[in-house]
């Protein structure tokens, strides 16, 4: 039995929702899977997005990476899918865009099909939700090429482990934020085979994931192929809670600095991360914007100082950026190289005093600087939509982190209430050197990184050991 | 989980609905034409112009300037300051694009629709009347040569050198990186940016629209662009291919790497060959989706990379068949092998009927999904001016892909590749690599230190 809330599309509504001006139809089915479906019959395609309310955040020590491998078992095959079948039915079916991501809070699975192979898509997921084929060769494998997808993103690269750095001295340890999506190479090598059956069994069931449609289909008809296809998969029971990711506060309580000489580095580069409000926090799309504010583009506040005025740090599109973690709290990210012949420690001292600047009320936000970064990120917006699978992947979204896809018609009126009093709010709270790590690459060992002093320097070696 | 009932036929879907192409419409105005492409109910559009100015054009020693100059169209005109300037753009919610291949330089902006014709205004002000100003061009002479020196640190940037050096002789400019080197663009100066502007930037070209055009006075937007005639370009140098006789195996040293970049390389057509969409569908069996040979047996059977792929890139004058992976040091030989087998495999054996029927209905199914947004039909709109397509080409190609043929994708097989007179590169730690390559013998090792950034 299929319990149906609809809500009703009249063109009236539509147009009052300038986020998300197509329908949206939602339906949950006996067994726990949500159905959300938007309807636009203008491009014979539909793009299927299925999200997984799993991520790097549920693992616990010694299994890190694990949630992200397991995303790469659910593309080796089924009861009725071989190995590589997954890829290779959607592309002869017309399909793509087809892949998947894990972050910390969730896992998603994608692809977009001529609408006429909507079927296929949903076959497909369904068959590997209820029959995943887990075997000790495909594990070796796959463990294989997460392995080299480590070394190509990570290990190989100038920089590539910053962000494993920054993420152990912004969160403790212990918590589910403190380590990335990929994991170490020891625990992966560790991985056996139970692990990843313990996995399914918990959390790939049907009442922990949302099933979204977006595109040339019929609402009703959808919901009727999802009980078709995923109806006969059995919930496996209550979800167990994640590990808390709770703060006793939001800042850091602190500078923590690592310097990390390295002769591999062609350029010094600084990487900062600040602990931001959570993803669901009413303030979020108040940081979002402060982002794009401070250091975003050419006309940003940050740019216009270092670069032009100053003559100091290397361009960049963005200097600061947003990370929407959802649990516990999120992350305000910085960078910036200096300029040749200029010390690190000076484009340092006049980034931070930009930061400074709004944070203490000096240097409030103008309305044409607020202005420009909603117009920004409202292009941003009509853009991601533009794309049925950008619409499926925001419906999957909402539907998961804030438990109502219908929240996606909020975001252009959120953005537009943000005032400067929020922006100041918001950079008093996140932006003060007492909520800030740094993770400082120099091109070799100057007598700064051998005699720094820093407590954070030392829980950082700790924390890598 | 026994207990699941599962659908066990596969559904067999129906038909899709055949795909068309936006309507085009042309406008010719004295500096050139405006192609349109009119998308109902987008809210976002994209306006571009294309210019005759792609790196072939740039003068020996120049290697570069193309790009300096457009990102100094960024840093003010005439009338604003680069800071008023990028204030005036972002305010309307546009953002800013740019790009240099071979054979045009084109930049555009996206903003929302009713915006468009202002954001418009303010690109043909920075590309008909930039500021550049001597302190703009130190500084983002500087960044650019910052730029380079990281890629250069980068894995894969070296290997992509020495492959250029391993198929074009050294005057080409097609040896060269494509936004040129540390050592060309430190040596450019304001004056070669002034020329290079003058000569293919300050007049003509071909203005690209893609939107909800309802509402818009299209001619007017081109007026504002294309109202003055064109300069004549001269023809560029010819592209200057080294003639490859034996496969050459070409070791890049990289010490301490722990993935090694592998590329095979060799020269192919140019865009306009008739056997293109052979081609295209070849590439694709081969290296274009994850389900490729080269994917499938480097990462899903041996567990080598992370990914494989292979592909043509066609040029007005020139075309370079490329397969390329990262792959773990200790298997780095073992790869190698894997990647000519394949290629050489799909050269005498040619594709399965599956392969076929699968590729087809994947090229035909994924235009559409590549071509939902204003952005991505600008784009499509660039590639039918860069390479005098029809205005209806993909809905052509769409019904070339129906009708193509086992006999000429195998024709274009064994036509267009040839691995054993590919250059080989291989990036990574030579002395880790350099005993397990020999010992393949897949052709005459050779350590290459040319390079430089």
């Amino acid at each position: 039995m299929t319990e149906v809330k609809s809500e009703p599309g009249t063109p009236e509504a539509e147009k009052a929702a300038a986020s998300f001006p197509w329908p949206i139809h939602e339906a949950v089915l006996d067994n726990g899977l949500r159905v959300v479906v938007s309807a636009d019959p203008t491009t014979p395609i539909a793009a299927v997005n299925l999200w997984y309310d799993v991520g790097s955040r549920h693992e616990r020590a010694g299994k890190h990476g694990f949630a992200h491998l397991f995303e790469h078992l659910m593309f080796e095959g089924s009861s009725h899918v071989a190995k590589g079948e997954h890829f290779e039915w959607v592309t002869a079916a017309g399909g793509a865009a087809i892949n998947a991501t894990t972050s910390p809070d969730r896992t998603n699975y994608f692809q977009v099909m001529p609408s006429s192979q909507l079927e296929l898509a949903l076959w497909l997921e369904a068959d590997r939700m209820g029959s995943l084929a887990l075997t000790q060769d495909t594990l070796d494998n796959q463990r294989e090429v997460v392995k080299n997808e480590r070394r190509q993103r990570y290990d190989n690269p100038p920089y590539g482990r910053w962000v494993e750095y920054a993420l152990q001295l912004t969160f403790p340890e212990g918590h589910p934020y403190h380590h990335t999506t990929i994991g170490s190479m020891d625990e992966l090598q560790e991985a056996a085979l139970e692990d990843f059956q313990d996995f399914n069994a918990v959390y790939y069931s049907p009442n922990n994931a949302v099933l979204t449609v977006a595109g040339d289909v019929d609402a009703e008809e959808v919901v009727r192929l999802a009980e078709k296809y995923f109806g006969g998969i059995q919930r496996h029971g209550d979800i167990p809670a994640a590990p808390d990711g709770t703060l006793p506060q939001i800042k850091i309580g602190e500078t923590r600095r690592r310097v990390e000489p390295d002769d591999s580095v062609p350029r010094p580069m600084t990487f900062m991360m600040f602990r931001a409000p959570d993803a669901r926090h009413p303030d979020f799309t108040a940081v979002e914007v402060l982002a794009t504010v401070l250091g975003r583009g050419r006309g940003s506040r940050l740019y216009r100082k270092l670069v032009t005025e100053k003559n100091l740090a290397q361009r960049e599109e963005s200097y600061t950026s947003v990370w929407n973690l959802a649990y516990g709290a999120s992350v305000f990210f910085a960078l910036f190289s200096p300029r040749d012949g200029v010390e690190a420690p000076e484009v340092e001292r006049e980034f931070t005093a930009v930061l400074d600047g709004l944070a203490d009320g000096t240097e409030p936000v103008s309305e044409a600087e607020l202005g420009r970064a909603k117009a920004l990120l409202t292009s941003d917006w009509l853009r991601a939509v533009s794309e049925l699978g950008g619409r499926a992947d925001l419906l999957g979204q909402y539907a998961t982190l804030e438990r109502d896809p219908k929240i996606v018609r909020e975001y252009l009126a959120r953005l537009e209430a943000v005032t400067a009093e929020d922006m100041q709010r918001t950079a008093a709270l996140i932006l003060p050197d007492d909520n800030r790590v740094v993770i400082e690459y120099v091109t070799n060992a100057t007598p700064e990184a051998e005699t720094d002093g820093d407590a954070g320097a030392d829980d950082a070696q700790e924390a890598d050991a | 989980m026994s207990t699941n009932t599962l659908v066990t036929e596969r559904p067999a879907g129906g038909p899709p609905r055949p795909y068309e192409f936006p309507a085009v419409t042309r406008t010719t105005l004295p500096g050139g034409q405006i192609v349109a492409a009119h998308l109902p109910g987008q809210r976002m559009a994209y306006a571009g112009v294309l210019l005759e100015a792609g790196f072939v054009r740039e003068p020996a020693g120049k290697e570069g300037v193309g790009k300096i100059t457009a990102d100094l169209l960024r840093e003010g005109t005439e009338l604003k300051s680069g800071d008023d300037f990028a204030l005036a753009l972002e305010s309307l919610g546009a953002s800013w694009s740019g790009s240099v291949d071979a054979d045009v330089l084109r930049v555009g902006v996206q903003a929302p629709v009713d915006r468009l014709g202002a954001a418009l205004a303010l690109l043909a002000e920075a590309l008909r009347r930039p500021r550049l100003a001597e302190n703009d061009f130190d500084r983002v002479r500087g960044d650019r040569v910052a730029k380079l020196t990281t890629a250069w640190a980068m894995p894969g940037t070296r290997a992509n050198e020495a492959l250029n050096r391993g198929l074009y002789l050294p005057e080409s400019r097609y040896s060269k990186q494509d936004t040129g080197t540390v050592a060309s663009v430190s040596a450019l100066t304001l004056d070669d940016v002034r020329a290079f502007h003058g000569a293919h930037l300050a007049l003509g070209g071909t203005l690209l629209l893609a939107g909800d055009l309802s509402g818009v006075d299209v001619a007017a937007l081109g007026e504002v662009l294309l109202g003055q005639a064109a300069p004549e370009v001269a023809p560029p140098a010819p592209t200057g291919a080294r003639d490859l006789v034996d496969r050459e195996i070409l070791v890049v040293d990289r010490p301490g790497a722990v993935q090694s970049v592998l590329a095979i390389a060799h020269h192919a057509p140019r865009r306009d060959t008739p056997d293109y969409t052979a081609i295209e569908a070849m590439a694709t069996i081969l290296g274009g989706t994850f389900n490729s040979r080269l994917n499938h047996q480097l990462r899903e059977v041996k567990g080598y990379t992370y990914g494989a792929r292979g592909g043509f890139d066609l040029s007005r004058d020139s075309g370079v068949f490329s397969a390329t992976a990262s792959v773990h040091t200790e298997v780095t030989a073992d790869a190698a092998v894997d990647a000519l087998a394949e290629i050489e495999r799909i050269k005498t054996g040619g594709v399965t009927d599956d392969e076929l029927a699968s590729t087809k209905a994947y090229r035909t199914g994924s235009l559409p999904i590549a071509l939902q947004t204003p952005g991505s039909v600008g784009g499509a709109l660039a590639q039918i001016v860069e390479f005098g397509l029809p205005d209806d080409y993909y809905t052509r190609k769409y019904t070339e892909y129906t009708q193509l043929s086992k006999d000429e994708v195998d024709a274009a097989a064994a036509k267009r590749l040839f691995p054993e007179h590919a250059v080989v590169v291989i990036e990574g730690d030579a002395e880790k690599i350099l005993p397990g390559l020999t010992e393949a013998g897949i052709g005459t090792v050779r350590v290459d230190d040319e390079g430089q950034a």
